[in-house]
């Protein structure tokens, strides 16, 4: 082996080699832990919206109908923001792994600490609000983002052969006959013979969900009726 | 300027001696020299090779902590800082070589005086076979099992150090070493070499 050591402070001298300055790591360093808290922020935010977005079912109508929670829960969940919140959680937990002791950490703890501190995150956000505030922020200035909240848990009210339908009112034949259009453009007479507390004051275009038994012929004998909010088309 | 063979700087500790050459490149030198064996034997176990090759890693490894000596963690041990620097850059080298496809035998690898101390592998493990087998044992591992059980038992590392070489848990680190351990039992077996006490 030749003369490591001179052949090393030859390089240096010739080179003009010196140690890059502090300041770099400590960008560096502090730039990674930034990042750790934009993304974990950013996945506290994506689970304030998702508990918004299952909050504000109609869940009081789900049980005077008898539905299935579970099945409301899995259609009115956000999955895109499920997939950001993924997206955010590994991101975040990938910037941790690489602060400077970052590696001590075993992914098992990583990922407990991390799932529990953005889901604080998101439970604080959601509490203030802020879940909603952003889904309403993005639903006037993201382009196609306007429908992705009325579409949350909409596929659930459009199920006539589980007795449910879901449209806005185009013609009131009667106080107790309407015509409601369901988001594909089918049209259903609804019979409100046996419906419970209807409202009178329903108005062409008003948009409802209605629980209720299929009758051949487009017709539907409703038991419940709801106002709901605006629809989707399909 | 410092006298670079003053018995003075030999004292000193490695956290010193990083200080010390922050201000002058030429106390540098004595880390250098201190390290330079250790790691070109740890080197040339990474790239199976002992040869112009892993000289160059080595003094690569050196600029390159040279160039990152206020990056130094006083927290950790400086010789775990430098063995992490040798180890990214021989494992770059490993990764280069592999697209080029410039495979070595094991025959080959056994066949390699790499200066393996493997009198301490010997006591470790409690085997009593010679080196050549032992050699050749290593060099049919996986190289991740490979580099934890030589850390270990080569350089006489404690899992800390090897946790802080390798940027794994500690815990991460103790599984590795066993299932090393054990790996290295199934090879010797393999081979009807048996070690008792492994």
């Amino acid at each position: 082996m030749e003369n490591i050591e001179q052949k090393v402070l030859e390089q240096i001298e010739q080179e003009h080699i010196k140690p890059l300055s502090p300041w770099l790591f400590w960008v560096k360093d502090y730039g990674i832990w930034v990042i750790f808290a934009v993304s974990t922020i950013f996945g506290g935010l994506a689970v304030a919206i998702i508990l918004d977005s299952v909050a504000s079912q109609d869940f009081e109508f789900l049980r005077k109908t008898g539905g299935s929670i579970l099945e409301l829960l899995v259609l009115s969940v956000p999955y895109i923001w499920v997939a950001a919140m993924a997206g955010f959680f590994l991101f975040s937990g990938y910037a941790l792994r690489h602060t400077r002791n970052g590696y001590r950490i075993s992914l098992i703890r990583l990922g407990l600490f991390h799932i529990i501190f953005s889901i604080l995150i998101g439970v604080i956000s959601f509490s203030l609000g802020l879940g909603q505030a952003i889904d309403r922020f993005m639903i006037r200035n993201l382009p196609y983002y306007e429908h992705a909240p009325k579409l949350r848990g909409q596929g659930y009210w459009e199920r006539p052969e589980r007795g449910f339908i879901f449209g806005s009112v185009r013609d009131i034949k009667t106080q107790q006959s309407f015509i409601l259009q369901d988001p594909r453009g089918d049209r259903w007479q609804v019979l409100c013979e046996m419906c419970e507390d209807l409202n009178p004051d329903i108005r062409i275009q008003d948009v409802l969900r209605v629980m209720g038994e299929r009758r051949p012929e487009m017709h539907f004998e409703a038991h419940m009726v709801r106002f709901a909010a605006p629809m989707v088309p399909r | 300027m410092p006298d670079t063979t003053n018995q003075h700087e030999n004292q000193l500790s490695d956290e010193e001696l990083v200080a010390k050459a922050l201000e002058d490149h030429l106390y540098f030198g004595h880390l250098v020299r201190r390290y330079e064996s250790k790691l070109l034997r740890y080197i040339c176990r990474l790239i199976s090779q002992h040869s112009d090759e892993a000289e160059d890693v080595l003094q690569e490894v050196f600029i390159k902590a040279y160039r990152n000596l206020n990056d130094f963690n006083p927290s950790l041990k400086f010789s775990s800082w430098i063995y992490r620097i040798a180890h990214n850059e021989a494992i770059s080298l490993y990764r280069k070589r592999k697209s080029r496809v410039q495979e070595v035998s094991i025959d080959e690898v056994a066949e390699l005086d790499l200066g393996y101390e493997v009198n301490s592998v010997i006591e470790e493990l409690g085997v009593e076979h010679d080196a050549h087998m032992i050699r050749s044992i290593f060099s049919q591992m996986d190289p991740k099992y490979k580099e934890v059980l030589e850390l270990r038992f080569f350089d006489g590392m404690d899992y800390a150090e090897i946790s802080d070489i390798i940027r794994r848990p500690i815990g991460t680190v103790s599984a590795m070493i066993n299932r090393a351990k054990k790996q290295f039992k199934q090879i010797s077996q393999k081979n009807s070499i048996q070690f008792d006490s492994i």
